[in-house]
């Protein structure tokens, strides 16, 4: 933050301080912008992700005259006002037509994010049969080799991995696992070296691979009784899908990945070494002694042990 | 007795939650994510196939990731069974910077050398000559108890003009400003403390270490590595870094080893 904020009052001082930096901190809220111009597929994707995110997210529906990749700083301004570290921005041009950016704020500051065409969607509304319940968190199964080989795809599935975690939670109701979310690459055709499309901002990058797509499907999850401990799965599509193609990007440069990544000090916990328990209960301690000097010991004074005078 | 019939009825309830995959999947339990890597070929352009191929790889992932999810120590509550999840393994980052330390304050610090706990003050206090709690300050606060009393004796000394309402109001808010000061000298404290925090962050000491920086490299790229070049007036010292050997009486497992990662370099 440029400007250290005041609180004038009671009220204002607590929620300054909700949105102070914290060691275990609040759940990330997302932010869902829309363009000076958008499609009726970019506008239903992102209610469809405001659904999803829902009492994490905030809807800003009227339109933004804002470029992420060439002006970054009204999303800034966004992300301070509303608290919100993650964001999707939806427009529809000409040039870049049914395109989506996900990505994500730093101290409010940007951090990384992603631009996709959206080839194919399906809203939440078109899909009829079974719908979780809002505000549940969904399972996440990433498909492809791609996510662990390629550089580009291990920095989305990241992303997505953040966006979708609903809340820091410790425990998960059983019978609450009613929502997957599947993100699918398909392997590479063994591959022609392709000229990468040079920008002209060196922190921006486009999409070299040959264009591969992400494909993004939501399922509601029945649990059925199988006779075992484990729940036979079968699983029904509940929208909203997606068929991405990865436009352009941008990616965090180390020393900011570094000091985001960094873990306070009061969540380190120390490592008790050569200390152990035995069933009983007993704490067993192990101690290592130093090397004996044997030759300096005192030992009996018999007048055969005397060095001899020289 | 025909059993058939009951035998069937447990076939159909019982269905396979084994899922056989070439690769196992890897878990992050404590994001509720699986990750599968086995092949799945190239694209498929028709549409049902694909979405079908799709449907079927989630689904098998799926049920692994709830057959873990499932293995996990679980509590039972009021609301229903909750599974305990382990600490997430993928490095998220996170939304604000680590918080910094606040400098403590005067009394902070006198408490902490003395070992004064805080104990949590009620706000409440009970009032024993009404019988009824009155907040310690504020609206109705115990704190102007003497003042608002509707009978004040007046010290035997004051002249004629003297208000004792007044007076014990000027008291109370004495203390108040007296509290006031002490916070800003606590604020004016912590900025001087982290204005010497930040010495090397005034820009004259920065060009400074940076003319130091660069004098060390400008040194070591002489042919000589600066052994034969005229010292300069407060030139820094520079510790050459000890070059280290490999032991010679290591174990013939290790020799082995280096052995190995030499003749795999070479073939």
């Amino acid at each position: 933050m440029a400007t250290v904020l005041k609180a004038k009052n009671a009220r204002s001082k607590r929620a300054l301080e909700k949105r102070e930096p914290k060691v275990i901190e609040n759940p990330k809220t997302v932010m869902l912008v829309r363009g000076s111009k958008t499609s009726n597929i970019v506008q239903q994707a992102l209610r469809d992700l405001c659904a999803l995110k829902k009492p994490y997210s905030i809807s800003l529906s009227k339109r933004n005259e804002l470029f992420p990749f060439e002006n970054e700083t009204p999303l800034e301004f966004l992300s301070l006002k509303n608290d919100a570290s993650l964001f999707v921005f939806g427009s529809h041009s000409k040039k870049r037509p049914h395109s989506l950016v996900f990505g994500r704020i730093f101290d409010h500051k940007l951090f990384d994010m992603f631009e996709f065409h959206v080839s194919h969607f399906q809203s939440l509304l078109e899909l009829k049969g079974q719908v979780c319940a809002s505000g549940t968190k969904p399972l996440l199964v990433f498909s492809g080799m791609s996510f662990n080989q390629d550089a580009t795809f291990s920095k989305l599935k990241n992303l997505f991995l953040d966006f979708f975690n609903l809340d820091n939670a410790s425990s998960v109701c059983l019978s609450g696992l009613q929502h997957v979310i599947s993100f699918t690459v398909f392997d590479s055709p063994p591959s022609q070296p392709s000229d990468s499309a040079s920008s002209t901002d060196p922190s921006i990058s486009t999409s070299d691979s040959p264009q591969l797509s992400l494909y993004i499907r939501s399922y509601f999850i029945n649990l059925e009784k199988s006779g075992h401990k484990e729940p036979y799965v079968s699983i029904s599509p509940m929208g909203p899908d997606f068929n991405l193609l990865l436009k352009r990007y941008r990616l965090p440069s180390d020393d900011i990945w570094k000091s985001a990544t960094r873990i306070p000090k009061e969540l380190y916990f120390s490592k008790t070494k050569n200390v152990s328990s035995d069933p009983v209960g007993n704490k067993l301690g192990r101690v290592h002694v130093g090397i004996q000097n044997i030759d300096k010991i005192q030992t009996r004074k018999v007048k055969a042990l005397k060095k001899p005078r020289v | 007795m025909d059993v058939t019939k009951i035998l069937e009825k447990h076939a159909l309830g019982n269905k396979d939650v084994h899922v056989q995959k070439l690769y196992p999947l890897s878990f992050d339990l404590g994001l509720l994510a699986a990750f599968d890597e086995n092949i799945l070929g190239e694209e498929i352009t028709n549409q049902e196939a694909l979405e079908t191929k799709l449907m079927q790889t989630t689904r098998d992932a799926t049920q692994l990731l709830i057959n873990n999810i499932f293995s996990l120590p679980r509590e039972s509550t009021d609301d229903g069974i909750f599974a305990n999840l382990p600490k997430p393994t993928s490095i998220i980052p996170r939304e604000k910077p680590v918080p910094k330390e606040k400098p403590l304050t005067r009394w902070e610090k006198f408490a902490k050398l003395k070992g004064i706990h805080k104990t949590k003050k009620d706000r409440m206090v009970f009032d024993e000559e009404t019988g009824e709690l009155r907040p310690a300050w504020g609206y109705k606060g115990i704190n102007k108890k003497e003042e608002e009393q509707w009978l004040i004796p007046l010290p035997s000394n004051a002249d004629s003009s003297h208000d004792v309402r007044k007076s014990l109001a000027k008291k109370r808010k004495d203390l108040m400003e007296k509290n006031k000061k002490r916070q800003k000298r606590n604020t004016e404290e912590a900025a001087q403390l982290d204005a010497k925090k930040n010495l090397s962050l005034n820009p004259k000491d920065k060009r400074k270490q940076q003319l130091k920086k660069s004098l060390v490299i400008s040194k070591t790229s002489t042919a000589s590595m600066g052994k034969f070049d005229n010292k300069v007036e407060g030139e820094p010292k520079v510790r050459k870094q000890k070059r280290k050997l490999p032991s010679v009486n290591r174990s013939a497992l290790d020799e082995r080893e280096i052995n190995k990662s030499i003749l795999s370099k070479l073939f």
